[in-house]
């Protein structure tokens, strides 16, 4: 049941005046409404290896709802920007800090040309028709409490928008930041890319270092079109400390000869849930979604990617690496649709994880449902340990045994890190290995 | 001081079955010791042990390198001791670059390599590393591309020995162990290796070459040649051995010392190679 601090955010009443200040169009009201009825008869989301536990709902203080700007905005953007070292190679930055937007910016000349990059309640009162438009577009159904808490208390997020033919050469980033406990950060993000255009986004979420007591947790929801034979490039980093608990739901609609792909480093939380879906609803699409976990201590991490191909010519690809540790866990849920109408689809995918010693446990469960007859379409997953005789040639040739093995699981993640279509998303992905395998204790 | 690679009564097991039985063998920096033996003898085991692989056991005997017991090392320690291993079977470690992983080792060898005797600072160590490399590469005709390759996977054999002992040269061991590096190898290539080996030679450099050909001994005329048989050196003498082992095989040693010869025969002169 959801009470206290949960409870009284989530009164109709509550809503009614944030929806009011916030000048939103009254379609959002009443999905936000909706949501909120939806919340309280919806249970938290889970598997048959994934349940969330240790997450008090009902303390969590939502965050972001206030869109009044307050003096702790511009200390927290002091504090946060030193930190985005790589403004210098983006086109674009938002940063926000507990769910508030501390930092914006985008180059003049996109600006021009009618990009829009910008956080997701100022978009609201100023663009509502174009997110009408999209956002309502046959919704995601509200599977569970978290996606209709969601839904209902989002606060920000970001609005990205390129119009037809623009073509954005450097990535537009968006930087989360979550460093304090017991705050719920509910947010939207829609990814439009007009025909014709091209557009780099990537996603970091991350802590700041600060070590949590009790639990936050992030809930996100992604949208994305890629008009006809637009270009778009998704890529998330999670970082999160390891108290937060992470639930991201990303979905991708492509018209025809649009390309799409995914590109996701999980490494931070304590729980992950993740859901990708991928639609393919032009012919000639293509959709690739490259995922890397590093998961230690009792981490778990459940991710979802599907592709649903329901349009001829169309190929999907998915390559999910793991690496695990400790007690950790993950489970990959790789689910292929084709439909009668959508021949000659190439549909692929894999996993594998390696394991660092013998407590963690890594599930895959592929599922194909697979109705037009000219298709290809293969799955492979595999588990594998740390090699001995591997680490002692290494180690003949002076690597200590640390060393060896992290050379090992450099290598086990390299080839796919080569192939992130963003060289700043690999350096970032390579760095973040580097310093949770630092953290480790030198028992392994 | 010339340091020494001393083994005393050597004994090995592996998963419980004895294979080295009682070696006893004294390489000097600066001496080419070669080993021959029939299959199946001990020679990989005698070589893995040496580097310290966790799967063999010592339950009697010394192994030391400059009066320090090489037993309580580890295998990197044991590389920073200055030994080192030319792999009969070379693994393969998808996703390390070649090039990046032995700058790590040398880095990892030689941590104090950041001030030079004169106390000036070496410029530029990474640009440094390159030279060296393409320069090893080229005494060894081994293509510039294999830098950046991921270590020995899809290498052909010939290419995986290569790279072995690429890597002894970059990494200038006072003490290698070859373990049939010749083998699987055409004629120019063991020329070519012997020639990268020749290159290192010197009052710092000691070798123990494992081998089954006559040919790689002719480039690399060792000091020395020892006969192993069932975990045991049963003869010794100078290259001239070698010379008569090419000619009358083992049997007559075996035949010498008592043991039986029906493996021996036939498996003498097989590409150890080709087995599976
Ligand atoms: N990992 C192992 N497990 C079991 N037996 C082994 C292992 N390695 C070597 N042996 C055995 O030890 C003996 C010596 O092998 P090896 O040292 O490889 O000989 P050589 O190199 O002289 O051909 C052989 O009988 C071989 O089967
Ligand atoms: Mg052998």
């Amino acid at each position: 049941m959801i009470s206290t601090q949960l409870e009284n955010s989530l009164s109709r009443s509550r809503i009614e005046a944030l929806a009011q200040a916030r000048h939103e169009p009254a379609w959002m009201l009443s999905r936000r409404l909706e949501a909120r009825e939806a919340a309280h008869e919806l249970e938290l989301p889970s598997s048959r290896y994934t349940q969330v536990r240790g997450l008090n709902l009902a303390e969590l203080q939502p965050v972001g709802l206030d869109l009044e700007a307050t003096s702790a905005d511009a200390v927290g953007a002091k504090r946060a920007l030193p930190l985005c070292d790589s403004q210098d190679q983006t086109d674009g930055l938002l940063i926000h800090l507990n769910g508030r937007l501390v930092h914006s910016e985008l180059q003049a000349e996109l600006a021009h040309q009618g990009v829009l990059f910008m956080d997701f309640a100022a978009a609201l009162a100023e663009h509502p028709e174009l997110i009408e438009r999209y956002l309502l577009r046959e919704s995601p159904e509200l599977s569970d409490k978290i996606t209709a808490l969601q839904r209902a208390l989002t606060g920000g997020g970001v609005l990205l928008y390129v119009p037809p033919n623009v073509e954005v050469q450097r990535p537009l980033k968006a930087i989360n930041l979550l460093t304090e406990e017991n705050i719920g950060l509910f947010q939207q993000v829609l990814i439009i890319a007009e025909p014709g255009s091209r557009v780099s986004y990537v996603e970091e979420l991350g802590s700041l270092d600060r070590q949590l007591e009790t639990a936050s947790a992030y809930a996100g929801d992604t949208r994305v079109y890629v008009g006809q034979a637009a270009r778009v490039d998704v890529a998330g980093v999670q970082n999160w400390a390891p108290q937060i608990f992470n639930f991201s739901r990303r979905q991708g609609r492509l018209e025809r000869d649009g390309r799409l792909r995914w590109t996701f480093g999980w490494l931070g939380g304590r729980l992950t849930l993740s859901q990708v879906e991928s639609r393919f609803e032009g012919p000639g699409t293509q959709v690739e979604d490259v995922q890397i976990f590093f998961a230690d201590g009792r981490q778990h991490f459940d991710l979802v990617s599907n592709l649903i191909h329901s349009q001829p010519h169309t190929q999907g690809k998915v390559t999910v690496k793991g690496v695990l540790k400790d007690k950790a866990k993950a489970v990959f849920w790789g689910r292929i649709r084709i439909d009668p109408e959508a021949q000659q689809a190439n549909s692929f995918q894999s996993e594998r994880s390696l394991m660092l010693n013998e407590g963690p446990r890594s599930v895959a469960i592929p599922s194909l449902e697979i109705e037009a007859n000219d298709v290809r379409c293969t799955h492979a997953a595999s588990s594998s340990q740390l090699d001995q005789e591997q680490i002692f040639y290494l180690m003949t040739r002076g690597l200590n045994e640390n060393q060896a093995k992290k050379a090992i699981v450099d290598g086990f993640f390299e080839p796919t890190v080569r192939q992130i279509p963003l060289a700043s998303a690999q350096e970032q992905i390579r760095a973040l290995v580097d310093r949770k395998w630092q953290n480790l204790p030198a028992e392994v | 001081m010339t340091g020494e690679l001393a083994i005393k009564n050597l004994h090995v097991q592996i998963e419980g079955k004895e294979i080295i039985r009682g070696l006893d063998l004294y390489v000097k920096q600066g001496e080419i010791h070669a080993i021959m033996g029939p299959n199946g003898s001990g020679k990989s085991t005698l070589a893995l042990t040496l580097m310290g692989h966790p799967k063999y056991q010592v339950t009697q005997g010394t192994i030391s390198y400059k009066g320090q017991d090489l037993l309580a090392l580890s295998p990197d320690e044991r590389a920073r001791a200055g030994l080192f291993l030319a792999f009969q079977y070379p693994f393969e470690v998808s996703g390390v670059p070649l090039s990046r992983f032995l700058l790590q080792a040398v880095k990892a060898r030689a941590p104090e390599t950041k001030a030079q005797s004169n106390g000036r600072p070496v410029r530029r160590p990474l640009g440094q590393f390159r030279k060296l490399l393409h320069e090893k590469m080229e005494i060894l005709k081994v293509d510039k591309s294999f830098a950046g390759r991921y270590l020995n996977e899809g290498f052909s054999g010939g290419e995986k020995k290569r790279v072995e002992v690429l890597q002894m040269l970059v990494l200038q061991p006072e003490i290698a162990i070859l373990d049939e590096t010749d083998s699987g190898l055409d004629i120019d290539s063991v020329k070519i290796v012997a020639q990268g080996v020749n290159s290192l030679r010197g009052p710092e450099f000691g070798a123990l070459v494992i081998t089954h050909y006559q040919r790689i001994l002719n480039y690399l005329k060792p000091d020395f040649v020892h006969v192993m048989v069932k975990g045991r050196l049963v003869k010794s003498g100078g290259s001239e051995l070698a010379e008569e082992l090419e000619e009358r095989g083992y049997d007559w040693i075996l035949q010498e010392v008592g043991a039986a010869s029906t493996e021996s025969a036939e498996e003498k002169g097989a590409d150890p190679d080709e087995r599976s």
